[in-house]
């Protein structure tokens, strides 16, 4: 009797271990697969380009980095998992409010130099998977630092009238009659890579021009103007063949043989260049149906 | 010869050849942009060519060893070309390029180098070491036109 309870023991101690292990190996799977995609996610985005320094030896995502826009010069905040200086208290609620509402954890309204006008149909998985890489980056102890703006722009109460007058926070919607290429082709440059956010111009107000999507921005950032990559056949990338957008999206190459600089140069090199090949031919299909536009 | 007649001569001789000296230094920032621009399409116009032969199956395959010892040659012109600085003028150049001569310089050899590989990956007849060897090269002018070029206004 003895020997049979302690066989049954045995044989529940050993069920229950192999349960643990199976366990703790499927969260781990699930955990470095979230962390995978989440840094997927963090390059097409484009994270670091914005939110590092561009001196040398900058701490990456330490923020400072000058965006010089024709309203103003802002500097980007630290979104390392420092508590204090940048977004180590920050919950997935926090961070989801930020890319979708242009809201801090804090409630302050974000000036739309953060491209929440595009973040904000990001899919929930995406931000989960984003914000399980970000908790894991290395923290940085810098401070962030105020925005240089004309004062009337300085008053940031004022961003909430912006938002109901020009910002939708609704969520990516598939369109069912096209093609699922065509569908990840549109999330991908219109939420994820926000391409209109220089390629597209802005009113007055620094709002997006909608009707005027991806036709070119004269006051793109940093000085740097953006082209037409509509379907423009002599205004914007209507002429080229697939292969030569995929080229360009992959290493910056023109189809004259000319090849990137600026901005663009570094919008390859630190987030078009992560695309895989799947999402690059996506990204060729959406370009491709773009409505043309002059110039 | 009267004073002021010799007073005279001597002012429109040096307002002659103060405004000449003048033109010919702007006629030479003129040509220097001229020159390098000229190179730089030059290398721009082989670029777009060995992509066709390389990633876009053009039938000329022949020609890849010509393109290739083109932009081997012409990335080693890109120093000499640059070495006048310029000030205004119809130019992308950045001031960088002088201020900065040893970033630059650095930047250029890394063109030269990525350059001479695939003048040999080109001459090896080992098409995926050619792809490779070229996406090396762009990746060096990308990084010289990030620094160095301003974008089209």
């Amino acid at each position: 009797m003895f020997a049979y309870s302690a066989r049954r023991r045995a044989g529940g101690g050993v069920l229950l271990l192999s349960l643990m292990v199976w366990w703790g190996v499927a969260v781990g799977d699930a955990g470095a697969e979230l962390q995978q995609r989440g840094e997927y996610v963090f390059r097409i985005a484009g994270c670091k380009g914005c939110h590092t320094g561009k001196e040398e030896g900058a701490a990456p995502l330490a923020g400072g980095r000058r965006l010089e826009t024709p309203l103003g010069t802002f500097l980007s905040p630290n979104i390392t998992p420092h508590p204090e200086h940048g977004i180590g208290r920050w919950s997935l609620g926090d961070v989801s409010r930020a890319l979708r509402s242009g809201e801090s954890r804090e409630s302050i309204h974000l000036y739309p130099a953060f491209p929440y006008t595009s973040y904000a149909g990001m899919v929930d998985e995406d931000i989960q998977a984003l914000m399980a890489y970000l908790e894991r980056v290395p923290k940085a102890d810098k401070p962030n630092q105020p925005h240089e703006l004309p004062w009337y722009l300085r008053y940031r109460p004022l961003l909430y009238l912006w938002k109901l007058l020009f910002h939708d926070p609704e969520p990516f919607v598939r369109q069912a009659e096209k093609s699922a290429a065509w569908n990840r082709g549109a999330y991908l440059v219109n939420v994820l890579g926000h391409c209109g956010e220089c390629h597209t111009p802005r009113n007055i107000f620094g709002a997006l021009d909608r009707e005027r999507h991806l036709g070119g921005n004269p006051g793109g950032i940093e000085g740097d103007s953006a082209p037409n990559i509509t379907t423009h056949p002599d205004d914007g990338i209507g002429d080229w063949s697939p292969g030569e957008i995929r080229e360009y999206v992959r290493s910056g190459l023109l189809p004259d043989g000319d090849v990137a600089g600026g901005i663009m140069a570094e919008v390859i090199e630190e987030s078009l260049e992560y695309l895989s090949d799947e999402d690059i031919d996506a990204v060729v299909t959406y370009l491709r149906t773009v409505p043309a536009l002059e110039d | 010869m009267h004073r002021w007649t010799m007073c005279a001569s001597l002012g429109v001789a040096m307002f002659i050849g103060l405004t000449g000296s003048m033109a010919i230094a702007a006629e030479d920032d003129e040509g220097a942009i001229k020159y390098r621009q000229s190179v730089m399409k030059s290398i721009g116009g082989h670029t777009g060519a060995v992509y066709q032969i390389v990633k876009s199956n053009n039938p000329n395959k022949s020609h890849l060893q010509a393109h290739a010892r083109a932009l081997l040659d012409l990335t080693g012109m890109i120093s000499a070309a640059f070495q006048r600085q310029t000030s205004g003028g119809k130019t992308r150049a950045k001031q960088k390029i002088w201020t900065d001569a040893s970033g630059f310089k650095s930047a250029v050899d890394d063109v030269e180098t990525a350059a001479r590989e695939f003048d040999a990956a080109a001459s090896s007849g080992n098409d995926t070491e050619t792809a490779k060897k070229l996406d090396a090269l762009l990746d060096t002018c990308k990084g010289c036109h990030k620094e160095y070029r301003e974008k089209k206004k």
